[in-house]
């Protein structure tokens, strides 16, 4: 008993020791303990918890105790989506802008331009991840091919996804979701520096996303690949590679797929866009404002919750019929996360005005 | 003992019965018994009847059921003149008579010491442990609780304590205003605000009444009356909007309507009979006030949570008339971080009757307490004991300078005495889970001079009033 006890704590310390190293990227409470921390009873309590995972309470309302729309302990407003930080020191680079919206969006509101109006403005949200840890939904294109629209009953919660003790991994996401049914771990790189808001000042999300500037920089070298990689690890037949919008998957839902992996052009197949001979910028019309090699789940979508509204001209946005068929909820509860109302993700890059060229 | 043995001699009912009774206590044999029960001693044995005779007084309950000898003598005596002098002599002697008298002062002084408190109670209600000049440190207990609210974080009250205040973090995020037993009288919010773009946090109440809200969402502080009428935004630590308007062209005139919002960029300002107007917005400092707190004497106590100068602030001599005269001076001045001296989400300040400060220094599981000068003096609630802080948030000090810590993950309230120079832990009250007394991220906390405590309980949606 006593040997197990010593191997126990031993592996704790050496748990601890070796997060001083990981986390020291998330500062507050998530990480960069020190050998003698007095972080842990914070949170927990070793003989007297009152919640699981030796927690002195719940974990569904803990983070709103910092990150909520009072946010008495943290700048990044998770409920409200936006940053407040007002530095009197100009950082360099900065984190972020003070109330300009988090990238992820917001659970409850969301500082974003769907509208493309030219400025953006607080409105509720119209769709978000649950993370309550009570509320259920379905994690569509959860498991393998030909195994349904995906896992009912679903309950989410911000630890699902995130590791509150760090992890050194871009937004302290977990390698792997709780309860996601992923077997190998995706560890999505930090930022080389944190920038917790979208860099458009007027709030148009569309692109907006993960390691952006990296990515322009070498736009051969996928950097959204990965990120799409950790959200499949849910939505697991959402990955599709470029040849998914015209190869059959198999499955009786999910057959023909965007692509949200790979970049264009990987593979040497620049001819599908630069055509042959090649040329540059590429034949096809795509929106040169919005235009990237890579497209990945990010680029259409934000994580926690967008205000963008389904009342475009026609009835086809907010009706659409969701995988597993059913109709509701429908209007602006069919906006799906997306960063533009109605379904402008789609002509952000494909730029249909009726006059150009046809796009892929 | 003589003298009261002495009148039972002289009681005329008595004198028949005295010799024999002595006579056969002294004759030894079975009667030694008696005597020995009654006097407890032997040297009773060879002592006058007049030494023996109480024996024979309560003889009969001292030895009933012994020998046939003494129950002859119990019968001698049982004239009921051996017992009834007990009874009727009382009234004469001038000793129990004083004692009675004593005792009847005592009992009247008890009386009216106990009047005088109720008196006293009546006139300024206070808590027992206020009201007696001596430590009873004890937890309070539950009263009941105010509903209709949702996700209250913030908790004020009115100078004379009848209206509580309590801001929303759900919902419409409105100041809801309710009377002492907790019945609803008004909601309101900052002009030109929407329920997204505002967040009210903490709140405290002047001598005046009128009533301070920080503001995370909006990076300032609204100034409402006791009615929560909007009065004015402080901007920043030195700026109000009023003296904005005033230096514009809209003019700031008795019924001119003005209103800010940080997420429109601009101000609206309507003059008297004149026509909106939209002014540039203002050129302000940064800053982020969190906390706020109003002591009596007038000081005004600011948390800033400016990312890299997380501080307390303090303002003197505040105008009463002028809510845009404050000048929030930096107090602290050690940054943001987890070392001695430096501050990481500090949410409230509070000051002591020795004007010292102790601040919930949330995210560092502290309160740091600072001298009037603003040098760091130590801190409360680190480690793992009992008077361990999770992550602190409100807090108050009562006028015994009992210092009340709002522990949201602890989900209990912490209290300490800072009225020596070092703090002594004393109890918590309070745990997780929904029933009455019982918590779900508590936020933050007031306390009246009744001694009456209102306890924001966030996700139970509710405020408790506990009382010592």
């Amino acid at each position: 008993m006593k040997r197990l006890l010593l191997v126990v704590l031993g592996a704790c310390a050496i748990a601890v020791m070796a997060l001083v190293g990981v986390a020291g990227a998330d500062g507050g409470p998530h990480g960069g303990y020190a050998p003698t921390t007095d972080g842990c009873a914070g949170c927990h309590r070793a003989h007297t918890a009152a919640a699981p995972r030796l927690l002195t309470t719940p974990v569904a309302a803990l983070c709103s105790s910092c990150h909520g729309s009072a946010a008495t302990g943290a700048d990044t407003n998770v409920e409200d989506g936006v940053y407040l930080d007002r530095d009197a020191v100009a950082e360099a680079p900065a984190e972020g802008v003070a109330n300009l919206g988090l990238k992820a969006g917001g659970f409850t509101n969301a500082v974003m331009d769907t509208s493309f109006s030219g400025s953006a403005a607080s409105a509720a949200t119209t769709s978000a991840h649950n993370h309550d840890n009570i509320t259920t939904g379905t994690a569509w294109g959860n498991g393998a091919i030909g195994s349904g629209a995906g896992a009912a009953g679903f309950a989410l919660g911000c630890t699902d996804c995130h590791d509150p003790h760090g992890n050194g991994n871009y937004r302290i996401l977990r390698p792997i979701p709780s309860d996601s049914g992923a077997a190998a771990n995706v560890n999505v790189p930090d930022e080389a520096t944190k920038d917790y808001t979208i860099t458009d000042p007027g709030g148009q999300y569309f692109s907006e996303g993960y390691n952006l500037a990296l990515t322009s920089t070498d736009p051969m070298t996928s950097q959204y690949q990965t990120l799409s990689d950790w959200c499949t690890q849910c939505h697991t037949r959402y990955l599709a590679d470029p040849d998914s919008g015209t190869t059959d998957s198999g499955d009786a839902i999910f057959a023909y797929r965007h692509m949200t992996a790979d970049t264009f052009g990987e593979g040497g197949d620049c001819a599908k866009c630069h055509g042959s001979p090649f040329t540059n910028p590429p034949p096809i019309t795509f929106n040169g404002t919005y235009w990237n090699h890579d497209v990945e789940c990010a680029t259409c979508h934000v994580a926690h919750g967008t205000s963008a509204v389904m009342t475009g001209d026609g009835p086809y946005s907010g009706s659409a019929l969701w995988p597993d068929g059913a109709a509701a909820p429908n209007g602006d509860a069919r906006s799906s996360l997306l960063r533009v109302d109605n379904r402008g993700v789609c002509q952000a890059c494909h730029d249909k005005p009726g006059t150009s060229a046809p796009a892929p | 003992m003589s003298s009261i043995w002495s009148r039972h001699r002289k009681h005329p009912t008595d004198e028949g019965p005295a010799e024999p009774l002595g006579q056969p206590a002294a004759a030894g044999s079975t009667e030694t018994v008696g005597r020995a029960a009654v006097a407890g001693s032997t040297e009773a044995i060879g002592q006058p009847a007049v030494a023996v005779q109480p024996a024979v007084a309560v003889q009969p309950a001292a030895v009933a059921g012994s020998t046939e000898a003494i129950a002859q003598s119990a019968v001698a005596v049982q004239p009921a003149a051996a017992v009834q002098p007990a009874v009727d002599v009382e009234p004469d002697d001038p000793r129990r008579r004083r004692r009675l008298l004593i005792l009847l002062g005592l009992l009247l002084l008890l009386i009216g010491t106990l009047a005088s408190i109720l008196a006293v109670y009546l006139i300024n209600p206070k808590p027992l442990p206020e009201l007696l000049p001596i430590d009873v440190d004890y937890a309070p207990h539950y009263l009941f609780s105010v509903y209709e609210v949702d996700q209250p974080i913030g908790v004020g009250l009115s100078p004379d304590a009848d209206m509580i205040y309590v801001t929303e973090s759900g919902g419409e995020r409105l100041v809801k205003m309710f009377d002492r037993d907790g019945n609803p009288q008004r909601a309101f919010a900052a002009a030109g605000t929407t329920p997204s773009t505002r967040s009210p946090v903490y709140l405290d109440t002047d001598t005046t009444g009128r009533v301070y809200v920080t503001d995370r969402l909006q990076h300032g502080v609204f100034v409402f009356d006791r009615r929560g009428t909007y009065l004015d935004t402080l901007l920043d630590p030195t700026n109000a909007l009023s003296e904005y308007v005033a230096k514009s062209a809209c003019r700031l005139e008795q019924e001119t309507v003005f209103s800010f919002n940080t997420f429109e960029g601009f101000v609206r300002c309507t003059p008297p009979g004149g026509q909106a107007q939209t002014l540039p917005f203002p050129d302000v400092d940064a800053w982020s006030p969190l906390g706020i707190r109003i002591d009596e004497s007038g000081r005004v106590l600011v948390t800033d949570v400016l990312q890299d100068e997380h501080r307390v602030r303090q303002h003197f001599e505040r105008s009463p008339d002028d809510p845009a005269r404050l000048n929030l001076a930096a107090f602290t001045g050690g940054g943001t971080g987890q070392d001695s001296g430096q501050l990481l989400f500090p949410n409230v300040a509070v000051a002591d009757s020795q004007g010292r400060i102790y601040v919930t220094d949330g995210n560092n599981g502290r309160v740091s307490i600072w001298d009037q000068r603003g040098t760091h003096l130590g801190t409360i609630g680190t480690g793992s004991g009992e008077d361990a802080l999770s992550l602190p948030r409100g807090a108050a000090i009562n006028s015994r300078d009992r210092l009340h810590v709002v522990d949201a993950v602890g989900q209990d309230i912490k209290v300490y005495d800072v009225s020596g120079d070092e703090p002594v832990y004393l109890y918590s009250f309070g745990e997780e889970g929904l029933e009455d007394g019982q918590f779900s991220f508590p936020g933050d906390i007031a306390i009246d001079s009744s001694g009456r405590l209102y306890v924001t309980d966030r996700e139970n949606n509710r405020i408790q009033v506990w009382s010592y």
